[in-house]
């Protein structure tokens, strides 16, 4: 367990972050570290070099702007969590980013980094799915490319992110006020990496009904799922336990057995509209707490 | 109202809930563990591993990983074979098949992770770089895997004996037959447990140097018994003993995992004989999912005779343990120990057992906290309930009905265990310990009413209880050594070197009493054989009561020697002293007294010479013999709640009621019973050691085996009863073990309690997982 020789560089600036991915093909970014590092050291990824990017200015800003919430690539999950104005901004990440990993992971591992390595079992994805998070992806000679949600994530552990280039950022739309959040999932233990994870938010208009529902399931297969059917069956009507369960009940998606082969398929299928419920019952029980 | 308070009697320390005296260093980053260890000229050694689970290796070429820079030996077995002898099992029986591992494979791997080859680099980059240079060709064989298939012997590991049977234990107590013939129910059941890992947080690791001038080799290794290492690697490297040392730094847990004799213990002496410089090694975690023992799996097919007042007349009971690939150091200690044990607390007067050890194509398999006990406790605590369900009666009043009572003690079991001898229950009232785990995890005649009250309402809640008796504080003896220095300090040698469970801490509070000094007073030294020269070593719960003993009776000779030097130097008969805090006073006069430093001065060589030819020195060896096993006993109650939606189990509330004789100190008794619940829980719900149908291993990583974290464990409560055992002059027996033992027993029969009603009969100990749950749970249940 320990790596292969690597060269290993730590630019200043983007453009040089994107000089050195362009140079040596195969070069892997290293922001928090809490995938790559692992990798390396079991060698299951022997990158030429390795571009540190925690000394790249302004990537490190969590700011608010034109009615997103933008996090860029070197801003720990740590942060995001404790950060009041992600709090009020875009709860559902928050919700989320309390079952990512444990403190210690989440003190040096990035809410960007996360979603790159995209594990199939993981939170975030299902967020940035969810509220069509926009990913801001640097490319040599290109400038600035924005990439929605639905088109960034891939496999599993493949983005849209082009050969050599690097993401800056991801940006999520503020919740308008009233927007409540829940994140459940059902892991083998403790924090341990889910089976499967229901991401849910919705807002209650002047008569307490249903608007603006998202859900998301991670888990299921290559990528996070919307569950369309569900945000449909919630919208116009009040969130009673009932409702949310009845809508729950058409959650769907393929399931790819050979993906989170933690548990098996017909286990995920089986905890699906479980997982939808309790996702949607954990924002519900938020209602109060922000009326 | 300040009246004076009355002045304080010494303070005994045995029983108090003294803090750990090793913890300030530990706590502080000032362990000093083997990868801590960093000589000049260190040089690093890597092992080529097998990835094939069986195949004849055709062809090994060392030439390009021999020119690899900085690359100084790669050796493999023909490089070896006529400097190291096959590695010891020291608990065969006479009738055993032997299948002994070599340093690396001699023309054939049988589990993956097997050593091949070896290198040294001259860093542990350039080691590993070097490892895929090593060009080894395989034939590949069929592999076994399974206890039936093995069993079948259609694949042979060892075509030479014809079997992959290796082992059979046979137990005969009574006769079994006729209770069988009498009986009015009888019972069957096949239980299988899991493979399991031990994973202490840190791996192996060796440091071997030579030391130029005596030409000696010191072997530093994480290791739970220096001394018996020792004499294994002299056997083995036919070196003279007093040429080596064995030194055990600080060792970050073992659980059975270190109390093994491994290649790599041989392999960096040889390496480092050869290249004369220090030969470093550190397993990392992957390797020590493969490369270090495996644990636990067994299969029990059990037959129990029962009459129709619910007294078990009878049990017949066959066992398989896979030991994987090749015997360990021990072997066949988990099978010997299932079969000799599993009656537990039950007076079943008729019992037989053909417990079989059994060679496959995983790592070999050794003893692991609570070795065949928990595998055994399962079945047994399995079965009652079965019976007590199938009869109608009350769980907690069968078990009642069967256990022996403290009046039935001493008993005689009538079976034994390897290495350790006969099974004589000594002390113990079993019952108790059951009635009060009942009472507090509330298991009472009520407890049907509220649990389908709770169903009603969604939710599925269970409670379960396992009773054990539990073979500790085995022999054959442990060393110790006390000696007094001139300023009255007391040093400590024992033979028990630890890993974790706080000697230092135990044995200055037995010595202190006896001394009646303070703690701080008080050095304990251990784990280097050229410090302690004799000893055996840390395992089978027997530090306290075995070390122990050695320490506290080493400590009163002294004492004895001190009041007769004090005798000597104030002219008065010896019965006239008396020992008070640590001196010698005069009976009466409370003035007149030497202390403890004052006698050790007028003992040294430059005072005039002690009468009768009196040895100089206040110095005392002891060396404590067990007359007997010493056995705890304990009874675990576990209440669980399943969310039948998804299959996860929660557990509400975990008792243990622990009989280890005399506590030494309720705190540390306490942490050993948490960690071993901690363990029997994580091998319940999380903990597997699986493999593929090829032999891959399946956990190669703690994503992989999942180890269970504070976040899982509920909140153990503990009650101590005291029985003390007559086995040594102190009480103390052990208390290691108990944790891990019980922990699954209750933990699968509380699981069985919340799912009874959808009509399961749960045989095995998992691991439980989610989804293993949820598919005894029929999908149209409506949680509502």
């Amino acid at each position: 367990m320990r790596p292969a020789n690597f060269d290993y560089r730590r630019p200043t600036t983007v453009a040089d972050v994107l000089g050195d991915l362009a140079s040596t093909p195969g070069a892997r970014v290293l922001a928090g570290g809490q995938s790559l590092v692992p990798l390396l050291n079991m060698r299951l990824v022997q990158p030429p070099v390795v571009v540190d990017i925690n000394r790249v200015e302004g990537l490190d800003e969590l700011r608010e702007r034109d009615g997103r919430l933008h996090v860029g690539a070197t801003v720990r999950q740590a942060t995001v969590l404790a950060s009041e104005r992600a709090q009020r901004a875009v709860p559902l990440l928050v919700a989320a980013l309390a079952k990512v990993a444990h403190p210690q992971v989440r003190s040096r591992g990035t809410v960007v980094g996360n979603l790159c390595h995209h594990d199939p079992a993981s939170e975030l994805p299902a967020v940035a799915v969810a509220l069509d998070a926009e990913f801001t992806v640097a490319v040599q000679g290109e400038g600035i490319r924005l990439i929605a949600a639905a088109e960034f994530f891939g496999e599993q552990f493949r983005t849209a992110v082009p050969p050599a280039g690097l993401v800056t950022g991801v940006s999520f739309p503020v919740a308008a006020l009233g927007t409540v959040a829940g994140f459940h999932e059902i892991s083998r233990k403790a924090k341990d990496f889910a089976l499967i994870g229901g991401a849910a938010q919705f807002r209650l208009d002047t008569h307490a009904e249903v608007v603006d529902a998202r859900v998301a399931v991670t888990g299921l297969g290559h990528r996070p799922l919307r569950m369309t059917a569900v945000e449909a069956a919630l919208l116009g009507a009040p969130p009673t336990d009932d409702a949310l369960r009845t809508a729950s009940r058409l959650a769907t998606g393929e399931v790819v057995a050979e993906v989170n082969a933690r548990s098996s398929a017909g286990y995920r299928r089986r905890v699906l509209p479980v997982v939808v419920h309790r996702a949607l019952r954990a924002a519900a029980a938020r209602i109060e707490v922000s009326a | 109202m300040t009246a004076t308070p009355p002045v304080a009697a010494r303070p005994k320390y045995v029983g108090g809930a003294v803090k750990r005296r090793e913890d300030p260093r530990l706590l502080l980053g000032r362990g000093r563990y083997v990868a801590d260890i960093h000589l000049a000229g260190t040089v690093h050694m890597a092992i080529v591993r097998s990835p094939h689970a069986h195949a004849r290796i055709t062809s090994v070429d060392t030439s390009r990983a021999s020119a690899a820079p900085g690359v100084l030996a790669v050796l493999t077995w023909d490089d070896i074979r006529d400097q190291a002898g096959p590695i010891p099992c020291i608990d065969v029986y006479p009738d055993s098949i032997p299948v002994l591992q070599t340093a690396l494979a001699d023309g054939v791997v049988r589990y993956v992770g097997q050593p091949v080859a070896v290198l040294v680099a001259t860093t542990e980059y350039g080691a590993e770089d070097a490892l895929s240079l090593v060009d080894v060709q395989y034939e590949q064989l069929p592999a076994v895997l399974d206890l039936d298939g093995a069993t079948a012997g259609d694949v042979l590991l060892h075509p030479e004996h014809g079997t992959n049977v290796v082992t059979t234990i046979a137990q005969d107590v009574g006769d079994v037959d006729a209770a069988f013939a009498t009986a009015d129910h009888v019972y069957e059941e096949t239980f299988t447990i899991h493979r399991y890992l031990p994973v202490p947080m840190e791996t192996r690791g060796v440091v071997a140097e030579v030391d130029p001038i005596t030409e000696r080799l010191t072997l530093t290794t994480s290791t739970q018994f220096p001394h018996l290492v020792r004499g294994f690697l002299a056997g083995v490297l036919g070196m003279p003993e007093s040429r080596i040392r064995v030194v055990a730094p600080d060792v970050g847990g073992g659980f059975g995992a270190k109390c093994e004799f491994y290649c790599e213990e041989i392999l960096a002496p040889l390496l480092a004989l050869r290249l004369r410089r220090p030969v470093k090694w550190v397993e990392d975690r992957r390797e020590h999912m493969i490369a270090s023992s495996h644990a636990r799996e067994q299969k029990h097919t059990v037959r129990v005779a029962v009459t129709g007042d619910g007294t078990v007349t009878a049990v017949d009971a066959r066992s398989w343990t896979n030991n994987g690939a090749a015997y360990c150091t021990l072997a066949t200690t988990p099978a010997s120990i299932s079969s000799a044990m599993l009656r537990g607390p039950y007076r079943i007067p008729h019992y037989r057992a053909r417990a079989h050890s059994v060679v496959t194509n995983k790592t070999p398999l050794a003893v692991y906290r609570g070795a065949g006990h928990p595998q055994a406790v399962l079945v047994m605590e399995r079965m009652m309930d079965i019976i007590a369900a199938d009869l109608g009666r009350d769980r907690v009043e069968l078990r009642l009905q069967n256990m022996l009572t403290p009046e039935e003690l001493p008993s005689d079991r009538g079976t034994a265990i390897v290495l350790a001898g006969q099974v004589v229950y000594d002390t113990g009232d079993y019952g108790y310990c059951l009635r009060r785990a009942a009472e507090m995890i509330g298991l009472s005649p009520s407890w049907a009413a509220e649990q389908e009250a709770a169903r009603a309402e969604g939710r599925y809640l269970g409670i379960g209880v396992a009773s054990l008796v539990e073979e500790t504080a085995i022999g054959p003896y442990e060393s110790a050594v006390v000696r007094v220095d001139s300023a009255g300090k007391v040093t400590v040698l024992t033979g028990s070197s630890p890993h974790g469970q706080g000697h230092v801490t135990t044995f200055s509070q037995l010595v202190a009493d006896e001394l009646e000094i303070d703690l701080d007073d008080i050095t304990v030294l251990h784990g280097d054989t050229d410090v302690v020269v004799d000893g055996v070593g840390t395992f089978a719960s027997r530090s306290a009561a075995i070390g122990g003993a050695a320490a506290r009776r080493a400590a009163g000779v002294v004492k004895d020697k001190a009041l007769q030097v004090a005798a000597h130097l104030l002219e008065i008969d010896v019965a006239d002293l008396e020992w008070r805090d640590g001196a010698a006073v005069v009976r009466g006069m409370p003035d007149r007294s030497l202390s403890l430093g004052e006698l050790a001065v007028a003992a040294t060589a430059w005072n005039a010479p002690l009468p009768g030819g009196m040895a100089w020195n206040l110095e005392a060896t002891y060396q404590h013999q067990a007359a007997g096993i010493a056995f705890s006993n304990a009874t675990h109650a576990a209440k669980v709640a399943v969310d039948v939606e998804t299959g996860q189990v929660e557990v509400l509330d975990y008792v243990v009621v622990h009989d280890c004789g005399t506590v030494i100190n309720p705190t540390i008794v306490d942490g050993q019973v948490h960690g071993g619940v901690a363990q029997g829980l994580g091998g319940t719900f999380f903990e597997e050691a699986g493999y593929d149908a090829d032999g891959q291993p399946q956990a190669l990583n703690l994503q992989d085996y999942l180890m269970p974290t504070a976040g899982d464990m509920p909140w153990i409560r503990t009650d101590h009863m005291q029985s003390p055992t007559p086995l040594n002059p102190y009480g103390m027996k052990g208390a290691g073990e108990g944790g891990a033992t019980g922990a699954p027993g209750a933990l699968v029969n509380a699981l069985q309690d919340a799912l009874a009603s959808f009509g399961v009969t749960l045989a095995s100990d998992g691991p439980w997982t989610p989804e293993r749950v949820l598919a005894l749970i029929p999908a149209e249940v409506d949680q509502r």
